[in-house]
């Protein structure tokens, strides 16, 4: 070939072969969209009572927990609002087990990527976008019975964004980091539900950070990348009083642990992503 | 979108540059690395992870490198396991290659299973819309589309109709539609002439002739051989993950059937097989040295109605008593025409080691236009009686000219119609 032949529009370029997120940023964000809501829409496919389901579940779900909690075994008496903290926790430490759980298998289902040159890390990403807008509605129930219990409306409640942004940042990480691992690893599919609900207990979900005596678990709930989130959301959503991330945890430095987890999962990710990509679909 | 080679040319004014190529391939090389079983327990799992030795490695791939024209038709061919499915999953940028490079003007349309992607659960429109940006275009422009694509896959009114409640030739149809109308620039595609039933193959037929007329560049992976003659205007023939041939469609057919057949001689003889196949000794005692089959038409065309001619040079190797020449013919999906076993008289009914003879066989020719192979081998009568090959069978591909007659067959008759008034026949007779 001559160089003139190589400088004409029309010349053949490199492919990039099989990636993460090759293929345009556009064509990227379009399958996201439509692979996350055509999985919305099969998800209450068939049911009788179709969209309702939306709402319908997290509000059962919320009413079984308060009668539990603030009926049944009366756990959380000293901590104010305790039943609708509990509600808020559960509805995003939800959103996190579900999204990533949902992500594990993500990569090689249905054989996708054996047939078509799709960006891999889509697969995870509509997981965890599928999650987010089953929990949309959730979110607005939990609003409204927050309300309901009697919390007053505060200013604070426009920093939610902030709260979903972390939440999501982490949860869209550890879905990369575990749908890749799954690609080589497969026996992640049986780790990971035991250790999301490792996690529930484990985390500052159903307790703050304040009633944790100090030792080796606490030192994990500090550096565990949830239990800002949820001390922040505690603060801002519900209960302005109550103890911030920095004072809860201790020293500023102590604060930043969380910080430097959640790099490390996304270093891992970003790592694990890129390899699982070129391999996967060798490895169906 | 870049320009087709079909279209730039008199749409503007004056010559317009347009580089030939619309795919390269350089030196490619794929290795996969397939677990060897070793059990399925928990032990042989954990060797097969911490052992390197638990991979085998299988090269799919090996130093392959071609061009696709712009506007080309290209075939690939090649046997079960010679790497031209991994050459399209490579352009269509689905597998990573080991070593190469691959080079592509515009976009691909990989077609590798028909309704890839699919959700039974949504509507036919939303399966066209996700379907078509997976191929590259966008939401808006698969909307545009939509009618298009429900009357090509004559889908009628179906377009709200959940995917779950279609036929699966119905589905193919549907998926044909999307990948024509997502009209990529390259167009690959994988056995899609194997599948579905006879209104999708009419329908798969039609599109290639209509994408053909419109100058697509399209690679074609297929067993068919009367596919790659029909369609193809070059092909290439994969063996082991080398190019075994590439060029005219004639010799790639050739080549392929003879391949073939030799395949199917390399299993172990010595017996006479259930389907009446010629035994091939175990312990040869002659070997072929050439052979070639040729019309007498330019350049050795076989033309219809010419005799075949077979010429070979044969090297004895150990004594043969009762010799036989064998010969046998057969048609692009393998099925037998013709065998016979003829017996040499005189001089050349019993040989001695170290013999050279020169074999000429001439095959009174009725095929109809098409590729064939025409075997032939050396023989001698076992002690038992049977007659058995004693040189390995060899096969050779050749092709009769002419344009493939439609429910043609595989011969062809000479023959006469006479038609006149019946009007005068009485009425029973007519009844």
């Amino acid at each position: 070939m001559t160089i003139a032949e190589e400088t004409l529009t029309d010349a053949p370029q490199p492919i990039q072969g099989p990636s993460a997120l090759g293929g345009g940023r556009r064509r990227f964000w379009n399958l996201l969209w439509l692979t996350s809501l055509s999985d919305y829409k099969g998800r209450y496919a068939d049911t009788t009572f179709s969209y309702l389901w939306t709402i319908a579940r997290p509000l059962m779900l919320f009413a079984i927990l308060y009668l539990v909690f603030t009926r049944v075994i009366r756990f959380g008496g000293q901590i104010p609002d305790y039943p609708v903290i509990l509600l808020l926790n559960i509805m995003l430490f939800t959103f996190f087990a579900e999204a990533t759980n949902r992500s594990v298998r993500s990569m090689t289902a249905r054989g996708l990527v054996r047939k078509m040159d799709i960006p891999r890390l889509v697969l995870p990403l509509s997981a965890v976008m599928t999650t987010g807008l089953v929990s949309l509605s959730a979110l607005l129930v939990a609003f409204v019975w927050i309300v309901a219990y009697g919390v007053e409306p505060m200013w604070t409640w426009l920093l939610f964004p902030v709260i979903a942004a972390a939440l999501v940042a982490l949860t869209v990480a550890t879905a990369a980091l575990v749908s890749a691992l799954y690609v080589t690893h497969r026996d992640v599919a049986q780790v990971w539900p035991v250790f999301t609900r490792l996690l529930f207990y484990g985390s500052t979900v159903i307790y703050p950070l304040g009633v944790v005596p100090p030792g080796f678990l606490r030192d994990v709930e500090v550096v565990n990348p949830l239990s800002p989130i949820l001390a922040q959301a505690r603060v801002w959503i519900i209960d302005s009083n109550a103890p911030g991330w920095i004072e809860a945890s201790g020293s500023t430095l102590a604060a930043l642990a969380p910080l430097l987890a959640f790099l490390c999962i996304c270093f891992a990710a970003v790592v694990s992503s890129r390899r699982a990509a070129r391999v996967v679909a060798e490895e169906l | 979108m870049t320009p087709s080679a079909g279209t730039a040319g008199w749409l503007c004014f004056g010559p317009v540059a347009v580089h030939p190529d619309a795919v390269q391939v350089r030196d490619l090389t794929k290795t996969f690395r397939v677990p060897i079983r070793t059990g399925d327990g928990v032990r042989g799992r954990l060797a097969r992870r911490f052992e390197r030795s638990g991979k085998r490695e299988l090269r799919a791939l090996d130093g392959v490198s071609f061009d696709v024209r712009k506007g080309e038709f290209f075939g690939v061919a090649g046997r079960n396991g010679s790497g031209k499915s991994t050459v399209l999953k490579l352009i269509a940028g689905i597998h990573a290659a080991d070593g190469g490079t691959i080079k592509v003007a515009g976009r691909v349309g990989p077609f590798l299973e028909l309704g890839v992607g699919f959700n039974p659960e949504l509507s036919a429109r939303e399966n066209i819309v996700i379907n078509g940006v997976m191929l590259g275009r966008t939401p808006e422009e698969m909307m545009e589309r939509l009618a298009p694509v429900m009357e090509f896959a004559d889908l009628g009114d179906f377009a709200e109709a959940k995917l779950k409640h279609f036929s699966s030739g119905m589905r193919l149809r549907l998926g044909f539609s999307v990948m024509v109308q997502a009209d990529p620039d390259v167009y690959l595609f994988d056995e899609v002439m194997s599948v579905g039933d006879a209104a999708y193959q009419q329908k798969a037929s039609e599109t290639f002739s209509d994408l053909k007329d419109r100058g697509k560049t399209v690679i074609l992976v297929t067993h068919s051989m009367p596919a790659i003659e029909q369609l193809c205007d070059r092909a290439m023939l994969l063996e082991r993950g080398e190019i075994a041939a590439i060029g005219a469609t004639d010799d790639i057919t050739a080549r392929y059937l003879e391949l073939n057949r030799e395949q199917a001689e390399r299993r172990p003889g010595g017996r006479i097989r259930a389907d009446g196949e010629v035994p091939v000794s175990p312990r040869l005692r002659a070997r072929v040295a050439s052979a070639c089959v040729r019309g007498r038409g330019e350049g050795g065309r076989v033309d219809p109605g010419e005799p075949i001619s077979l010429e070979g040079v044969v090297v004895i190797e150990r004594p043969i008593r009762g010799t036989r020449l064998w010969l046998e013919l057969r048609d692009a999906q393998g099925t037998r025409l013709f065998a016979d076993s003829a017996r040499l008289d005189g001089s050349r009914r019993d040989l001695a080691p170290g013999e050279r003879l020169r074999v000429r066989a001439a095959v009174e020719n009725r095929l109809a236009p098409g590729s064939y192979t025409l075997s032939w081998a050396i023989m001698h009568t076992a002690p038992t009686g049977d007659p058995v090959a004693v040189s390995a069978i060899d096969t050779r591909g050749f092709r009769v000219a002419g344009k493939r007659v439609p429910r043609g067959g595989p011969v062809s008759f000479k023959y006469e119609v006479d038609v006149e008034s019946a009007a005068d026949e009485p009425a029973a007779a007519r009844r």
